[in-house]
């Protein structure tokens, strides 16, 4: 009963920003905020909780760990939020132009929709998926097959990219506008590079650290090559390939901000860009509400990607302590 | 083992191979009067120090042999890149000469702009790369070691840890430079970030899968928290630790790069982007070397060797 009058207190946190944010007046130093947008988002989120809460907790149809830690989170975050609205917002605390209201920076979602919202957004999601799916492509068949042959790996593999993985993707991005036709290519080229090395030397690392009676096993049970790549290289370096996936998306992200803005223009939109054109201006609500859009974008990335790791990793035994 | 010795004193022959063909052979007609004495010096004095190391290394066998045959192999890679761009650039004229320039013309960039490139910018990058790394590593592992032994922390800590990982530290430069007193205090505070969450998530991970058997045995023989965090917990999860403290590594580099290409007015990254600008190509290059160059040095001879000390323990898989 306990948890269940504070896990309540939690879920309306999001609640009482919103009132706070509709009944309290703006401060002096930032007056006439906008609130419609911030306020239709915290609704959302309180609206989310809320189902949460009721679904999980209530009817108890989720674990009680992962109803804490999703409590944990809402704290956090609405905390966040209710400080931020409140000291900045409210009673009008720093400097306006670099710390500007939360009401103001959700408001260039719906001021700046079609620059901000659907063109760089888009862009730059194709862009990521071109790069680091064609750099995903080739990189685990590459890292499997020279994990493989021993003797390939030592003499060629290792020693490139021993020299060439550590190399800062970035630094190619002046080269790669020069010689390539456009742009977007590019930056998609950059892109595919940064993420490209992590994969693959994670991919090579995975199979040679790979237990090698599982290979003698399935030579003496006479799998053909084709199946001893599929059935057990693969699987059994998937951990380590993870890994370099998440890092190479690390890559990918970085490198294409900074492409993005060495690069973008009016016409070549992308959230990289964005910010960093805005920056000269000095539109710091700008800034934010893209630094905001670009983590929401890598929170749904990162769902989807979990999702498909713990699908193909269901047979991995979870950490004890 | 004697015909093994051939192929490494082979293999390194290339170095004063190039130089033959670089002062044998005419210079494209695309690119004249190339200057050749800082390539060839940095190729030979390359191969001075190539030869002490196999005949050290080697002859005397006083480092594993792996170890020699790795350093051979990299460096007949390296000779062999070499060799293309020398025959296929400078020497037949291939490509635009412009936006590629010869390995002579980028070489000489070195020692006609020692002051400002190889001294100046480098100085000025590797200080901002280590703050914000040491920084970094001093914050995350602790706070690593608390999130992954606290179960309740791990949860919530991972999934912020995550998406917060993800976020391109990039973005938060222009913000950071409007917050920051100095721009070298924004990059440094990037590269910190940058850094940082590698290194936090990876100890979190390699401290919360320990095998709790461990931590039960050390209690039972009645060892104490400290004793246990430092006998047990620090050394089972430092390869995880380790792992994540090269990617913090390689990150800040990418990062450093990144900061300076954008914002800052010192630094190879700036250099490189100037030059860029401007058009000068050969300085473009040569930024691109020496940025290599500091990467593969730091990660090879600095963060190798703190490895193998730290891991000493762990049998090596053959």
């Amino acid at each position: 009963m306990n948890s269940t009058i504070k896990y309540s207190a939690i879920v309306s946190l999001f609640l009482i920003t919103l009132l706070v944010n509709i009944f309290v007046p703006d401060a002096a130093n930032r007056p006439d905020q906008p609130k419609l947008v911030f306020n239709i988002i915290m609704a959302i989120f309180f609206a989310a909780i809320l189902g949460f809460f009721i679904y999980g907790h209530i009817m108890g149809k989720q674990s009680k760990q992962r109803v804490q830690t999703v409590m944990d989170l809402s704290v956090i975050f609405g905390m966040f939020f209710f400080l931020w609205l409140v000291i900045v917002g409210k009673l009008g605390f720093l400097d306006p132009l670099r710390y500007p209201s939360p009401n103001t920076v959700f408001d260039v979602y719906r001021s700046d929709f079609q620059l901000l919202v659907v063109r760089s957004t888009s862009d730059t999601i194709w862009r990521l998926v071109e790069g680091y799916v064609v750099a995903t492509i080739l990189a685990i068949p590459l890292g499997l097959f020279v994990g493989r042959h021993t003797k390939i790996h030592d003499r060629v593999a290792y020693p490139v990219a021993k020299m060439v993985a550590p190399i800062p993707p970035i630094i190619f991005v002046p080269y790669a506008i020069e010689l390539l036709p456009n742009i977007d290519l590019a930056v998609k080229f950059v892109i595919f590079i940064g993420a490209f090395w992590p994969i693959y030397v994670n991919t090579v690392y995975g199979v040679r650290n790979l237990d090698y009676r599982y290979i003698e096993a399935a030579n003496t049970l006479g799998a053909s090559e084709r199946r001893l790549y599929t059935k057990v290289l693969l699987p059994g370096s998937l951990p380590s390939i993870y890994a370099g996936l998440f890092i190479g998306l690390v890559l990918a992200f970085i490198v294409l901000a900074v492409a993005e803005g060495i690069g973008g223009s009016h016409d070549i939109p992308g959230l990289g860009w964005y910010v960093l054109y805005f920056a000269d201006l000095f539109y710091y609500d700008k800034i934010i509400a893209a630094i905001l859009l670009i983590g929401f974008v890598v929170v749904i990335w990162t769902a989807i990607s979990d999702r498909m790791q713990d699908r193909l990793l269901k047979w991995q035994k979870k950490g004890a302590w | 083992m004697a015909r093994e010795g051939l192929i490494f004193y082979g293999s390194i022959a290339i170095f004063p191979l190039i130089v033959l063909l670089n002062l044998a052979l005419p210079d494209a007609a695309n690119r004249p009067d190339q200057p050749k004495e800082v390539f060839n010096g940095a190729l030979l004095l390359f191969f001075t120090l190539l030869l002490i190391y196999v005949t050290y290394g080697y002859h005397f066998k006083k480092q594993p042999h792996v170890r020699v045959k790795t350093v051979v192999n990299v460096s007949l890679i390296f000779g062999v890149f070499l060799l293309l761009w020398l025959v296929l650039v400078g020497k037949l004229g291939y490509l635009r000469p412009h936006s590629f320039p010869s390995p002579n013309n980028v070489f000489q960039v070195f020692i006609t702009d020692i002051d400002f490139l190889t001294y100046e910018s480098s100085k000025a990058s590797i200080i901002r790369a280590f703050t914000g790394y040491i920084l970094a590593l001093v914050l995350g592992i602790p706070l690593g070691v608390w999130g992954g032994s606290n179960l309740r922390a791990f949860s919530v800590s991972y999934p912020i840890a995550k998406v917060t990982a993800h976020i391109p530290p990039v973005v938060y430069l222009p913000y950071a430079i409007a917050v920051f007193p100095s721009i070298n205090g924004a990059i440094v505070f990037m590269i910190f970030i940058g850094a940082f969450w590698p290194i936090v998530i990876n100890t979190m991970f390699g401290v919360y899968n320990i095998d709790k058997r461990l931590i039960e045995f050390a209690r039972i023989l009645g060892a104490d928290e400290k004793r246990i965090l430092f006998k047990v917990v620090l050394p089972a999860a430092m390869p995880s630790i380790l792992a994540g403290s090269l990617i913090g590594l390689v990150l800040s580099f990418v990062l450093l790069t990144a900061g300076e290409m954008v914002g800052a007015h010192t630094g190879l990254g700036f250099y490189l982007m100037y030059y860029f600008d401007v058009g000068y190509f050969d300085k473009v290059v040569a930024a691109i070397l020496l940025i290599s160059f500091w990467v593969f040095f730091w990660i090879t001879f600095g963060f190798d060797i703190v490895q193998s000390k730290l891991l000493r323990w762990q049998r090596r898989i053959g």
